[in-house]
C-alpha cells in the first residue's frame, strides 16, 4: 500500500487545514500550549517561534521535544483514544500557532484520504524528529555526567591533597625553623670563635654546596694523600669541597676545614630539601580548590610574558621566542591561575629539553586571536612524547621525570586542564620528535 | 689486608652525602664511595678489580637517569667476577614489577625504603659484609667488630 498515495506538498497541505485565521494562536514566552493531561483534539502548527514539550511531574523537567516552524505540536493527543496530552507544551519564544480541530472522518473522499494520507507522513516526520531529539538529549547527558564524574574525581583528589599538604606544612614549617635556629648556635657556639679561614670552610659548604662531581673529587684525590698524612674519608670530605692542597698548611687544619666544610654542607643539604618540600606542599595545595580572584579584562600576553619572567632562571641557555599578538582583546578570567598554566607548560617544555640534551634548543610561545577564542600555544623542539604514553599525559601522578631534577609530584598537567576547563576553554597536544605543541584556546565571552 | 669497598649510587648529591655520614661507623674497616650514575659505579668497580682489591656492597637508588639501580645491579648480577658481591636497592619509589624484576634479574640481597634509619643500614651493611667475607673466605680478623656476629657464628656452626 502507498500510503503517500496522494502527492500533496506540505505547504499546500498546511495552507490548506492550518491558515484559518479564527484557529490561530499568539503565544507569549512562557505561554502554555497545552497542559499536561489536558484534553486536546487540535493539531498544532508552528508558524514562528519554538515551543518545548516537558514532563511537568517529574523531578528534573526536561524537554522531551521542540517544535521549531513547520513542525506539528499534539500528534499524540489528537489521534489517541482518550485524547489527553501526555505532556506540557509551552512557549520558549513569542509564537504563532495555528491549528486544526475537525474530524478528519467527517471529511468527504477523496480529500479525506489525502489528508489522512498526509497526517500519517506528518506523524512519522514528527516521530523520527522525536527520536533524535530524545539521542541527542541522551548523548548530552552522558556528556555532562562524564565531566562531572571527572570534575567529582578532581574535586576529591583536591581535598584529599588538601588535607595532606596541610599536615606536612605543619612539620616542613617546623623543621625549617628549628633548621634555622640551629644554624645560629652553630654559628655562635662553633664557629665564631675560629680564624677566618677556617670559617670561610664551613661558610662554603652552608653557601655553596658540592663542588666536585663523584667523578671529579676522586681525581682530585691524589694531590691529598701525596701531601699529607690524611684519613680516607677526611681526603673524601676535602676533594667533594673542591678545597686545595695549597688552603691548609698541617693535616690539623686540613682535618678541621673537612669537617667544618661537612657541617655546612649537611645544613646546605637540609635547607635545599625543606624548600622543596615546601615546593611540593605548594604544588599540592593548587590541586585543592583555586581561591584566586576572577576579573574581566585580563591580557593574556600580560600572563604568559610573567610566566615567562618567573621561569626565566630556569630557562638558561634556550631560546625563547615570544610572538604574542597585538590589542589582543582582554577576557574575563583568573589572572593568577593562567599564569599558571603557562608555567606548567613553559616548564614542561624545558624539562624535556635540558632532559635531552638536545642542541639549538628551541621554544616557542605565540598567541592569537581567531574566531572569538585566543589560542595560547607552547611549541619546543625537544624529543617529542612518545605515542604510548600521549594519552596518559593529563592524569595526576603521571610524570616521566626522574631523579631529583623536578619535583612536583605530576601534578602539572592536571592542574593545567583543570584551569582550562574552568576557563570553558580546549587544549590540544600534538607530538612528534623534534616538535612538541600544547594549544589552549580560551573563548571571549560577549 | 685487600680493600673491602662499600659503593653507593644515587643521582642525588643529597641522598648520598647523607649515606656517607651515616656509613661513618664503618670507615675504619672499609672504603666508601659513593657515585652518582649508573656507569660511573662499573666504571669503579672495574678499577677496583684491576687493583686487586674488592667490591663488597654496592647500594643503588631504583630512580635514576640512565641506567636505573635495577639495571645497575642486573649488570653485576651477569659478571662472573662480581658474583659475591651484594646488592642493596635503596629506594623510595619503586613499582611492583621493578620490585619483581630487581629479585628475579637482579638477585637482590636486600632492599631498603627511604628514608631509612641509621641503624637499619648499619645493620644491613654488617650482615651483608659479614655473608661477603665469607663467601670470599676473606681473613675477617680486622673486619670482627663490624661484621654480624649471629651470621657468623652461624656460618662457623655449619663448617663445624
Amino acid at each position: 500500500m502507498n500510503i503517500f498515495h496522494h502527492k500533496v506538498n506540505q505547504q499546500e497541505f498546511v495552507s490548506r487545514y492550518f491558515s484559518d485565521k479564527d484557529k490561530c494562536i499568539r503565544l507569549k514566552k512562557g505561554d502554555i500550549l497545552l497542559n499536561q493531561h489536558e484534553y486536546n483534539r487540535r493539531i498544532f502548527y508552528i508558524k514562528q517561534g519554538e515551543v518545548i514539550g516537558y514532563l511537568p511531574d517529574t523531578r528534573y523537567p526536561e524537554p522531551i521535544f521542540k517544535g521549531a516552524p513547520g513542525s506539528f505540536v499534539g500528534v499524540y493527543s489528537y489521534f489517541s483514544e482518550d485524547h489527553l496530552s501526555y505532556s506540557e507544551v509551552v512557549a520558549q519564544t513569542p509564537s504563532v500557532v495555528h491549528y486544526f480541530d475537525e474530524d478528519p472522518n467527517a471529511l468527504e473522499r477523496p480529500e479525506a484520504d489525502e489528508f489522512m494520507g498526509f497526517l500519517l507522513n506528518m506523524v512519522v516526520t514528527e516521530l523520527s524528529a522525536r527520536q533524535h531529539f530524545a539521542a541527542r538529549m541522551a548523548q548530552e547527558r552522558q556528556k555532562a555526567m562524564n565531566k562531572l564524574i571527572q570534575s567529582e574525581k578532581l574535586a576529591t583528589l583536591g581535598q584529599l591533597s588538601a588535607g595532606l599538604a596541610h599536615e606536612l606544612n605543619n612539620s616542613i614549617g617546623s623543621l625549617s625553623a628549628n633548621l634555622r635556629r640551629l644554624q645560629e648556635d652553630i654559628d655562635v657556639l662553633l664557629i665564631r670563635q675560629k680564624s677566618d679561614q677556617v670559617r670561610e670552610f664551613y661558610r662554603r659548604g652552608l653557601e655553596d654546596g658540592l663542588q666536585l662531581s663523584s667523578r671529579e673529587a676522586r681525581k682530585a684525590r691524589d694531590e691529598w694523600s701525596a701531601n699529607m698524612e690524611l684519613s680516607h674519608s677526611t681526603i673524601r670530605k676535602l676533594t667533594k669541597a673542591g678545597i686545595r692542597a695549597g688552603e691548609v698548611r698541617s693535616a690539623r687544619e686540613a682535618e678541621e676545614a673537612a669537617n667544618l666544610w661537612n657541617l655546612g654542607y649537611v645544613m646546605h643539604d637540609m635547607r635545599i630539601a625543606a624548600g622543596q618540600a615546601a615546593h611540593v606542599i605548594n604544588s599540592i595545595k593548587t590541586m585543592g580548590i583555586s581561591n584566586q580572584k576572577w576579573s574581566a579584562g585580563v591580557n593574556v600576553n600580560t600572563t604568559v610574558l610573567e610566566a615567562v619572567a618567573i621561569l626565566k632562571s630556569m630557562s638558561g641557555e634556550i631560546s625563547l621566542d615570544l610572538q604574542l599578538q597585538e590589542n589582543i582583546t582582554a577576557i574575563e578570567a583568573c589572572h593568577g591561575e593562567l599564569v599558571q598554566v603557562w608555567v606548567n607548560l613553559i616548564k614542561n617544555a624545558i624539562e624535556s629539553l635540558v632532559q635531552n640534551l638536545e642542541k639549538n634548543r628551541k621554544i616557542k610561545i605565540t598567541t592569537r586571536e581567531v574566531d572569538k577564542q585566543i589560542s595560547v600555544s607552547v611549541e619546543d623542539n625537544g624529543p617529542g612524547i612518545a605515542p604510548d604514553i600521549i594519552d596518559k599525559i593529563y592524569e595526576p601522578s603521571f610524570t616521566t621525570k626522574v631523579g631529583g631534577i623536578s619535583l612536583g609530584l605530576g601534578l602539572g598537567l592536571t592542574i593545567v586542564k583543570r584551569i582550562v576547563s574552568e576557563h570553558d576553554g580546549e587544549m590540544r597536544v600534538t607530538s612528534r620528535p623534534g616538535r612538541t605543541r600544547f594549544t589552549v584556546s580560551l573563548p571571549l565571552k560577549q | 689486608m685487600d680493600k673491602l669497598y662499600v659503593l653507593c649510587v644515587d643521582d642525588q648529591p643529597e641522598v648520598l652525602n647523607a649515606l656517607e655520614n651515616d656509613l661513618s661507623d664503618f670507615e675504619n674497616y672499609l672504603l666508601i664511595e659513593v657515585c652518582d650514575s649508573g656507569n660511573e659505579v662499573l666504571e669503579l668497580m672495574e678499577q677496583i678489580d684491576t687493583e686487586g682489591d674488592y667490591t663488597a656492597i654496592v647500594i643503588a637508588d631504583q630512580v635514576m637517569p640512565g641506567m636505573t639501580g635495577v639495571e645497575v645491579l642486573t649488570r653485576i648480577e651477569n659478571d662472573p667476577r662480581f658474583s659475591a658481591v651484594r646488592k642493596i636497592l635503596l629506594t623510595g619509589l619503586a613499582t611492583h614489577q621493578d620490585t619483581i624484576q630487581a629479585i628475579n634479574s637482579a638477585g637482590l640481597d636486600h632492599y631498603i625504603q627511604k628514608p631509612w634509619t641509621r641503624e637499619i643500614l648499619n645493620k644491613t651493611i654488617s650482615k651483608c659484609l659479614t655473608e661477603f667475607v665469607l663467601d670470599k673466605g676473606i681473613e675477617y680478623e680486622d673486619l670482627l667488630p663490624v661484621l654480624d656476629q649471629p651470621v657468623l657464628y652461624e656460618a662457623l656452626r655449619k663448617k663445624g
